[in-house]
């Protein structure tokens, strides 16, 4: 454990006015870093709002199969579409007489009994969108295009409260960079606990601290980020950190150390990947697509069992994907980019239940290319999230869009 | 373990009468390196820019006369897909894989043709596959060596094509299982997104699916993983795509060559690929002005690459751009071992690679190792944040400090020709050397702070020898060094 090393004494001892090691240097940073909250600078931590919750935002990376995972079971048109790759009625875990989930997603299903679990159909971006990027980037900006500040919703929701907390720990992704739904806030990226420390594997910079704390002093953007990361260090280093290979087990392992801790954790995103199922998706019980939610139920019911060990009643996690895919099965045993999704709310305020309008599989209803609908805005599953567990306004958090609550929290 | 061959350090390196020259060297290069016989692109003056063939002596490899010291620049497997697939048994492909990132490292830091590198880094993240799954790896390593390289520097249409027709793409984005009534529209989406037009380039779902079924039948011989086309799974009938129609004949693979090569010479993919090449070595939010200046180039040369890198760092935005751009952590990590004389060796050992895979994990960037079509991002928000910087602190001090045996750091040899100044005339000699600037008094105080030598003063032989590393880790880990 290092001695936490007094920065103001160094100062004193004769630093010059400015970060910049050399002449001419320009730190060009794209915008001012006055519009930063000072973050992880010293003095007195606010600490974590009173009486908020705290949230973790999983994003699906891909575009994961909604009809895979919550099933129409009842619907005929389902089991034609999609034929060697559909999950048959008997198989699916029932959830309300006409969706049930994947076989391979027990804990979750047990989470449901408990109404610990809302699931939500057919959801996803307003105006439906093929295209990875464009689609995740909606998502995570929350809104109907890229926006000019760059500010993704949960920068939004974090700026607008910057004043209640100053903990470099506040937004969080578990990952090596920032998710686009934190941009605007200085989050942390944290992917592992263990790796997280002043040291690397030779320890060639343990005894750095003093020199990086005179380096990255003053008002760059990269000296305040260096700060952070200075600050943070100190707090990870006595916290007991995973060993997992896999680094969603691990991340989400490290993500319960973390909210336990007394950081003042306040939001955190996690990224699954490997959704984007073109081809070969393989049958209920046998293949890609029943390894990929086997993996996801163990990671989600597994993070939740840890949460619930730890007496941790106040987190929210929402589950989500940037769009659905196709209703008919493809010529590769797999299915293309679609629309709407399924989506999920686990724990803390969860209410527990099924929500959203199911239009259907007809034909009128899912289009020319066999797209499951949006009937429900992301936007509104998000609303109903960030008022139950940040007490956030869904009309900052989303300007320009017309809050419709769902219930799911 | 085979090392390049040694070559002697320039005296008096960097030359005093090279002004901003290691800096404009982290733009067109990896960073300058005292091991270079000559200077990097010093001067992207116009003048010199617009001399014909200026940039293929720094984009085009050696010829095989230099092959003695290239020996260990042109690393990685050589095998074909073929020799891989016997050589790596089923479970055991990862050294494969190692072997073609080390590969990056090496060319990065050690190959004269540093603009080239740059060129084949920047259109394997365009065309991006990356190293995932057994089969995806071995023919990643094919592509790189048969795609990528022979064509970073040539016209954009032919390397379209090879790269349409590489086994790695055409099993990475499924195009190798679409057939005739039963198409996959993966990859046709992705090169109409990624690789040419651009999700604003004009076209429609309908131009989606017309495109998938054009390339149906372009597949992978299961018996030399080489690329086949399968006129039996071909759609041969009519099809127009943005306003290109299927010529008449039955030369239906030369069909989609074509729709290619026209694909390649639309403004639209002018626009879009010179936006992202501005992006890579200019910045953020390339001015429209450079943009054009790098269109009119494409349009004017068919598509031909180099011309349009030379109006790029002819363009007065290039020179002003410099110091600006946060850097990348590869872009960190090849600019601290070229500027530290560091050597990076080939090696075939399991046990070497795994270890520098994990001196590397904390990175956040391996080479071929971001799993979607778009590449690894470009912009400052993706990669600035705290926990990314502690990660490239840590690991620039594990490479110097001898974490891998393949990454022999000479941090000693920055301080040749310094000893016997005072403290503030080393950090000065120093720092030059690293970012390529003279240092402020910010800096002596963070030199100060990781050397111990007392201010003023002029440091003992065994006091000197003993800070030069912190003092250069100091300068490798400092904002400014993070800015390219």
């Amino acid at each position: 454990m290092s001695m936490r090393i007094q920065r103001r004494s160094i100062l004193k001892g004769g630093a010059a006015a400015g970060a910049a090691m050399a002449v001419g240097a320009v730190g060009g940073p794209a915008f001012a870093a006055s519009a930063l909250p000072s973050v992880g600078t010293a003095g007195a931590r606010a600490g974590r709002r009173q009486g908020a919750g705290r949230l973790v935002v999983v994003f699906l990376r891909g575009g994961q199969d909604h009809l895979s995972t919550v099933v129409p079971y009842t619907d005929a048109r389902y089991h034609d579409a999609r034929g060697d790759i559909a999950v048959p009625e008997g198989s699916v875990l029932d959830l309300d007489g006409r969706f049930g989930l994947h076989p391979s997603l027990g804990g979750l299903h047990a989470l449901y009994d408990q109404d610990r679990l809302s699931v939500v159909v057919a959801t996803g971006n307003a105006a439906g969108n093929r295209s990875h990027f464009l689609a995740q980037d909606l998502c995570e900006y929350g809104d109907e295009a890229v926006p000019a500040d760059g500010q993704g919703w949960l920068g939004r929701h974090l700026l607008g409260t910057a004043g209640e907390s100053d903990s470099p720990f506040r937004a969080m992704s578990i990952a090596n960079n920032v998710a686009a739904s934190l941009r605007g806030y200085p989050a942390l990226g944290l992917a592992s606990i263990q790796r997280f420390g002043l040291g690397g594997l030779t320890g060639a910079t343990e005894s750095m601290r003093s020199t990086l704390d005179l380096a990255y002093f003053g008002n760059g953007l990269a000296e305040s980020f260096g700060r952070q990361a200075l600050e943070a260090v100190d707090e990870v280093s006595a916290l007991p950190g995973s060993s997992q290979v896999d680094p969603v087990a691990r991340g989400f392992a490290d993500l319960a150390v973390l909210m336990e801790a007394d950081l003042g954790v306040e939001v955190a995103t996690v990224d699954i990947g490997h959704w984007d199922t073109h081809a070969g998706m393989g049958a209920h019980d046998n293949g890609q697509m029943a390894d990929l939610l086997a993996g996801l139920d163990g990671s989600l019911a597994g993070f939740q069992a840890d949460l619930d060990q730890r007496g941790l009643t106040d987190v929210t996690t929402v589950v989500m994907t940037e769009f659905g895919r196709r209703v008919v099965r493809n010529g590769s045993g797999g299915t293309d980019h679609g629309w709407g999704s399924a989506a999920f709310v686990m724990g803390g305020a969860a209410t527990g239940g099924v929500f959203g309008d199911w239009p259907g599989l007809d034909p009128a209803d899912i289009g020319p290319r066999g797209d499951v609908p949006v009937t429900t805005d992301h936007r509104d599953v998000l609303g109903d999230v960030v008022s139950a567990t940040l007490g956030a306004d869904p009309a900052t958090v989303f300007p320009g869009h017309a809050y419709q609550p769902v219930g799911v929290a | 373990m085979r090392c390049p061959a040694q070559r002697s350090r320039r005296a008096g390196w960097p030359p005093a009468t090279w002004p901003r020259g290691p800096s404009i060297a982290r733009r067109t290069c990896f960073g300058a390196s005292p091991l270079d016989q000559r200077p990097p692109i010093a001067h992207a003056s116009s003048r010199r820019a617009n001399r014909p063939g200026w940039t293929s002596s720094s984009t085009r490899p050696r010829s095989t006369r230099r092959r003695s010291r290239d020996a260990g620049v042109d690393a990685g497997p050589k095998m074909t897909a073929l020799e891989l697939d016997g050589a790596y048994p089923a479970n055991d492909y990862g050294s494969a894989s190692a072997q073609l990132q080390l590969a990056w490292i090496i060319r990065a830091v050690h190959s004269p043709a540093q603009l080239f590198e740059r060129l084949v880094e920047f259109f394997s993240d365009h065309f991006n596959v990356p190293l995932d799954g057994r089969n995806g790896s071995l023919l990643k390593v094919v592509e790189d060596r048969e795609v990528i390289r022979p064509h970073a520097v040539g016209r954009l249409a032919d390397l379209l094509v090879a790269s349409a027709q590489s086994p790695a793409m055409l099993l990475y984005l499924d195009n190798a299982r679409s057939f005739a009534n039963n198409i996959n529209e993966n990859y046709a989406r992705e090169l109409l997104e990624l690789h040419t037009v651009g999700v604003d380039g004009g076209y429609t779902e309908d131009d989606v699916v017309a495109t998938a079924r054009l390339l149906t039948g372009w597949t992978i011989n299961p018996q030399t993983f080489t690329f086949e086309f399968r006129q039996a799974r071909h759609d041969t009938g009519p099809i127009t795509i943005m306003g290109w129609e299927r010529p008449s004949g039955s030369d239906y693979q030369h069909h989609g060559e074509q729709f290619l090569t026209w694909l390649a010479r639309r403004e639209a993919t002018a626009r879009f690929v010179c936006t992202k090449l501005a992006r890579r070595f200019v910045a953020d939010r390339p001015s429209s002005g450079l943009v054009d200046a790098m269109v009119q180039a494409w349009s004017a040369n068919d598509t031909a690459i180099d011309p349009v890198i030379r109006a790029m760092v002819g363009h007065a935005d290039f020179g002003a751009a410099v110091g600006t751009k946060f850097s990348r952590p590869l872009d960190h990590l090849a600019f601290a071992l070229r500027v530290s004389a560091t050597t990076v060796g080939a090696t075939t050992d399991r046990n070497q690679l795994k270890g520098l895979g994990q001196v590397l994990a904390g990175l956040g960037q391996l080479p071929f190792g971001w799993a979607a079509p778009n590449g690894y991002p470009d912009v400052e928000g993706a990669w600035l944040n705290a926990g990314a910087l502690l990660g490239r602190w840590n690991l620039v001090g594990d490479a110097l400090s001898g974490a891998s045996p393949v990454v022999s750091a000479d941090v000693a040899s920055l301080g040749d020709g310094l000893a016997g100044g005072t403290d503030a005339e080393i950090y000065d000699g120093l720092c030059r050397r690293v970012i390529g600037q003279s240092i402020t008094p910010g800096g002596r105080a963070v030199l100060r702070e990781a050397t111990g030598w007392p201010e003023d003063s002029v440091p003992g032989n065994a006091a000197f020898a003993a800070g030069i590393a912190p003092a250069v880790l100091a300068l490798l880990t400092s904002s400014d060094a993070q800015y390219r």
